[in-house]
């Protein structure tokens, strides 16, 4: 038979070098096995989703203090706080952005963020940079615009019914265009509007009725209208050639934008013309209201001419309608009241905002964020920033007066902001108000002087007054209390704010006295303290250098408030109290914290009590 | 001749190198099933205070499934899962009692009756930051092994 | 001892090695495994060229898919909230799980791909033609079926890439009038890509349509032997010298052997140095922009751009028509065994064309669409 052909050589290379090259590389793959750590720590928390391997490497033992110990490892994760890719155990996968994972760690704004995702409260220890921005939110009224959980439509923007009768359409005009050089201190933002839309805004709201104001006043006495504003202590909200405070607004301009018969009809009855205002409800007579009508004309004017006037401009009344379509389309509406317009909100729900992926979001070509809170921060300093090609311009106006940090805060607070992002049980809620305002004729006073625009109650108010209500009912004597309210005295020097004179009746008074002497005890103060000897007091308030922060006769310092007067002023127990469990008693106070030996403290409190 | 030893010994090389990739590949297997890939529940168990398991009697932590005995050197956790089929004993007297099929165990987890085949296991305590105790199911310790407080 | 180690072996391997070609013929008549093979074959269908071992390969990958199939199934996890973390599962704690998941996915493209070119050999040298038209319909459903195995695949690690190229394939299915939405809700068990979905996709991958292909396969297999072996070229020459017949012992079955070791190392090389890519989980609330389909689908998906129905339904149908068709029209018999005989230059000149269009469709939907599905100049 014929010869058989051999198998070709190249067949035996072929075989035999693939076996043996596999075979090797299957050798490679087993030796790089047996390299890598065979213990992995894991941590499940099912209901967060999370599956942390971090602990591979890390060890808990090590993070800093004391983070831990109110968030367990065991019932958190690690991903939870920091980001990252828990389910990774290389460095490069678990740590940084990769095709497959898209959020490397958090930066310091991003775990801040996450705190927000639970804890739902305004201020959260620990996260000052959350706390901050949710306080920016609600000072700046984004929620206006913006549905955004636990912030309610905004209340402190002025209630617009009756502009006409108040300032010229100029100063409208110039208000739209700009508001900052008309009211430094202002939240309102600047709305980028052509003229024609401000003409149509402004015949909008030159065509709402007001109240009917009181006959225009007799001319007033300049000089006593300067001692009003003095003795009224206006500037304790309001700011005057960049004095004063910022609850109000500012009032340089004022006797040039506020036509006369409008403000002293407002200064007559505040509430009647305005119901919503955060201004307390003064009642001043139309004597004193000219007097400061005429002071103000006089002092609160520009120094320069000013393109608009306190003469009323010509108003186009057909374009009333399409102001009010302008004025709920471009968000006016969400903060203001106007006539019957609906308070609405004009712009996009952020309820959900923590939950967007950067990738997903435009970026201002320069310099693009890749964490949610910086993108937020440059959106809210440059909104204009972030046109998208084919989508209408954007609506959101310029916020002044917002540094970067400020914008990053208020990025931090909104980046918290997710959906069904927790499960209920992992949630801190906002403190429940440990206190509030009764309803009945105590209630009606209370809002109708404001207090909670300056001072703290229960976890709610303002924090104009240094001092808050809780527990003051047990601190002063309330015959003090009666007389103070009618007529507020200077006690802490260093405060910058000074309780205004509101022209509370002694009925009044005595009946909010009442209500805090009663309601707002501290249970805390033990009573019936027996007092000591005033001699040893007045040795030992010298010995322990007390004068430091107090004055008494002219010695001391004034960095708290002064014991003149104590005698008539403050309740024995409370100073007994106060010196001997120290500063504590007071929550939020200066007070040293230690306190003194039983006997000292009555000593002293006896001395006090004899200023 | 030579070509046929030549062809036999390319036979047995190709033969060797597929055995060794075999092998390998077996080996690679069994590493391949024993990935330490867990989602059932945790060995360690958080105890709390060591307050909770005052001296005299065992005192049984529900979730970790163990008893904490104290004594004058200290704190040791005793499973009590019955060494025969799993079970979980409960005390009785002195000792423990096994319902499933009747195994008895002294005071320290020896075992005195049934067909339990070895005393009951001492498992690893341990403190953990704030001084809680932490009990670790799956790490096996021998019965002289305390954790030691104070 | 050694006699008793002997008997096991002799029990097994009844044959014994094959020292010469007597024995090499008892051993292919009598091994299970080799009885496949006819027992001599022509020297021509040994050439490389005959048929660039295509079908075999498919072959093999097919088991070593298998095999790495059944690997990764001790991990995976076929439930939406558990998918992609075992996938990750795989990739960080599973001891050798990223080349076992790396061989997987680079041999399921081979496969796809030698699929294809394997039809477009059979279809130049004529091997569709009598008698072997059903084997060639049998490999038309073959080809189906593997890219129904790869689009089922495809879903399993409920990654972005994963869920959504699935809701565009399903989309397409539902276009068709009348079957169409009954027939997608069929594949998706529900309206949307969701947890029935992916246990119906798991359930097809895994079981049904790899039992059908192999079912399919050992067919096909068969077919080949009953329909005459390889198709060579009637008009090329006998061997000036040698046999007309050579063993296949151990002249094709190392030629085999040398095919599966080659094939072994180069998937494991490219699995060792190119890992399979993931993408984020699946978020129904983000569409990736644009959302694509698998390389083999996004010809379709390019047709289907420029008409859901036309493009993206008639088309392939169409195609699928014809090529069931082919042989039971196609009955001219000249110019088997040659890739381009004057015979059939017509036939391969219209079959290359409808080649070069898909291909070109392939390249347009991977690399010059963008955004919107928009042109865009590569990279873009």
């Amino acid at each position: 038979m014929t010869a058989e052909p051999t198998l070709p050589r190249w067949l035996h290379v072929v075989v035999l070098g693939s076996l043996f090259l596999t075979a090797a590389l299957v050798g490679v793959l087993l030796v790089h096995d047996a390299a890598r750590p065979t213990q992995v720590e894991q941590r499940i928390v099912t209901e967060l989703g999370v599956v942390d391997r971090c602990e591979t490497c890390h060890d808990a033992a090590d993070h800093p203090a004391p983070w831990l110990d109110d968030h367990a490892v065991e019932r958190f994760g690690c991903t939870t706080c920091h980001g990252g890719q828990g389910l990774a155990l290389t460095k490069a996968a678990a740590h940084e952005a990769g095709p497959d994972w898209e959020h490397p760690l958090y930066d310091a704004s991003e775990r801040e963020a996450a705190c927000g995702a639970c804890h739902e409260a305004t201020t959260v220890v620990g996260a000052p940079g959350l706390s901050h921005g949710r306080a920016l939110l609600a000072e700046r009224g984004c929620a206006g615009c913006h549905s955004i959980p636990g912030f309610a439509l905004p209340e402190t923007a002025p209630q617009l019914d009756g502009l006409r009768d108040k300032v010229s359409a100029g100063w409208v005009h110039a208000w739209l265009t700009d508001p900052a050089p008309l009211n430094p201190g202002h939240k309102m933002p600047r709305f980028a509007l052509t003229d024609a839309e401000r003409d149509a805004l402004v015949a909008f709201l030159f065509s709402l009725d007001g109240p009917a104001l009181d006959p225009a006043p007799a001319a007033g006495d300049s000089d006593r209208g300067r001692l009003a504003v003095a003795q009224r202590r206006c500037t304790t909200c309001h700011r005057v050639d960049e004095r004063g405070g910022d609850v109000g607004s500012d009032l340089t301009l004022a006797g040039a934008k506020l036509q006369p018969a409008w403000f002293s009809s407002f200064l007559v009855d505040t509430h009647r013309l305005r119901p919503a205002t955060r201004m307390p409800g003064f009642k001043l007579s139309p004597e004193e209201a000219a007097d400061i009508v005429a002071y103000a004309g006089e002092q609160w004017v520009p120094d320069a001419d000013v393109p608009w006037s306190a003469q009323p401009d010509s108003v186009d009344p057909t374009l009333a309608a399409t102001g009010r379509a302008l004025f709920i389309d471009r968000g006016c509406a969400g903060c203001h009241r106007a006539g019957d317009v609906p308070r609405t909100r004009a712009a996009m729900a952020l309820d959900d905002l923590g939950r967007r992926h950067v990738a997903d979001l435009p970026q201002a070509g320069a310099a693009p964020t890749h964490d949610l809170p910086s993108w937020i921060a440059t959106k809210v300093l440059v909104p204009a920033a972030f046109d998208v090609p084919g989508v209408a311009a954007a609506k959101m106006p310029a916020f002044t007066g917002l540094s970067a940090d400020d914008a990053l805060d208020l990025g931090i607070a909104l980046a918290a902001l997710r959906k069904d992002g927790v499960p209920g049980g992992w949630k801190v809620h906002a403190p429940a108000l440990t206190a509030s305002v009764p309803a009945g004729e105590v209630g009606a006073l209370v809002d109708r002087f404001r207090c909670l625009v300056c001072h703290q109650l229960g976890g709610q108010g303002g924090a104009v007054a240094g001092v808050g209500l809780d527990g003051e009912g047990s601190r002063v004597r309330r015959e003090w209390l009666v007389a103070f309210l009618q007529q507020p005295v200077t006690i802490r020097m260093d405060q910058s704010a000074r309780m205004p004179v509101m022209g509370i009746t002694e009925a009044e008074a005595t009946k909010l006295a009442e209500w805090i002497g009663s309601s707002l005890a501290d249970p805390a103060i033990p009573e019936g303290a027996v007092l000591g000897d005033p001699v040893a007091g007045a040795t030992a308030y010298a010995a322990r250098g007390c004068a430091t922060c107090h004055v008494v006769h002219g010695e001391g310092t004034m960095k708290g408030p002064t014991l003149d007067g104590s005698g008539s002023r403050l309740d024995p127990d409370y100073v007994v109290a106060l010196l001997a469990k120290g500063g504590t008693v007071v929550p939020g106070g200066r007070h040293p914290e230690g306190g003194l030996p039983e006997a000292e403290a009555r000593d002293i409190a006896a001395w006090i009590a004899s200023l | 001749m030579a070509e046929v030893d030549r062809r036999s010994f390319l036979r047995h090389l190709g033969v060797g190198a597929g055995v060794l990739l075999f092998g390998e590949s077996a080996w690679a297997t069994l590493r391949f099933a024993h990935a330490p890939v867990s989602y059932g529940p945790p060995s360690r168990h958080p105890l709390g205070s060591p307050d909770n398991f005052p001296a005299g009697a065992p005192t049984y932590a529900d979730e970790a499934g163990v008893f904490v005995l104290r004594d004058e050197r200290g704190l040791r956790a005793l499973s009590a899962t019955c060494t025969h089929l799993g079970c979980t004993v409960r005390k009785e007297g002195d000792g423990f009692f096994c319902p499933c099929h009747g195994s008895r165990y002294d005071s320290a987890g020896r075992v005195l009756a049934g067909p339990a085949p070895r005393s009951l296991r001492f498992v690893r305590l341990v403190l953990d930051r704030r001084g809680h105790l932490v009990v670790d199911v799956d790490a096996e310790v021998d019965a002289d092994t305390h954790l030691k407080l104070g | 001892m050694r006699e008793f180690l002997r008997r096991i072996r002799d029990s097994v391997f009844r044959t014994g090695w094959p020292e010469d070609e007597r024995r090499a013929l008892m051993a292919m008549r009598s091994s299970f495994l080799l009885h496949i093979h006819a027992a001599k074959v022509r020297p021509a269908s040994l050439r490389a060229t005959a048929t660039w071992g295509l079908g075999l390969l498919s072959l093999f990958l097919f088991g070593s898919l298998v095999i790495t199939g059944v690997y990764l199934m001790f991990y995976y996890v076929p439930h939406p909230d558990a998918a992609w973390r075992s996938m990750k599962d795989l990739a960080f704690v599973v001891p050798f799980g990223v080349v076992t998941r790396n061989l997987h996915r680079w041999g399921a493209h081979a496969m796809v791909a030698l699929v294809l070119l394997h039809m477009g050999r059979v279809f130049l040298t004529g091997g569709y033609k009598a008698p072997r038209e059903a084997n060639w319909v049998a490999g038309v459903l073959l080809a189906i079926l593997t890219l129904g195995l790869s689009f089922t695949g495809y879903l399993l690690p409920w990654d972005q890439l994963a869920y959504w190229a699935v809701t565009v394939g399903s989309k397409m299915v539902a276009s068709v009038p009348g079957i169409g939405p009954a027939t997608a809700l069929l594949l998706l068990g529900d309206h949307t890509v969701g947890e029935a979905a992916l246990l119906r996709f798991y359930v097809l991958h895994c079981v049904v349509l790899p039992l059908a292909v192999a079912g399919l396969v050992a067919l096909h297999l068969y077919r080949v032997r009953k329909d005459g072996g390889l198709v060579t070229s009637e008009h090329a020459p006998a061997p000036a010298e040698g046999p007309r017949l050579l063993p296949a012992w151990p002249h094709l079955i190392y030629r085999e052997l040398a095919l599966l070791a080659g094939l072994v190392m180069a998937l494991l090389v490219l699995s060792m140095v190119l890992d399979a890519p993931l993408e984020p989980q699946a978020d129904p609330t983000r569409t990736p922009n644009p959302a694509k389909a698998p390389w083999y689908f996004l010809g379709i998906q390019e047709l289907a751009h420029y008409s859901a129905f036309w493009g993206g339904v008639f088309v392939p149908a169409a195609t699928i028509g014809v090529l069931i068709l082919l042989p039971y029209v196609d009955r001219h018999d000249q110019g088997l065994g040659r890739y381009w005989p004057k015979e059939r230059r017509t036939a391969n000149t219209v079959f290359l064309l409808i080649a070069a269009f898909f291909v070109t469709e392939t390249v347009i939907g991977t690399f010059f669409r963008g955004p919107a599905w928009a042109l865009m100049w590569w990279p873009g």
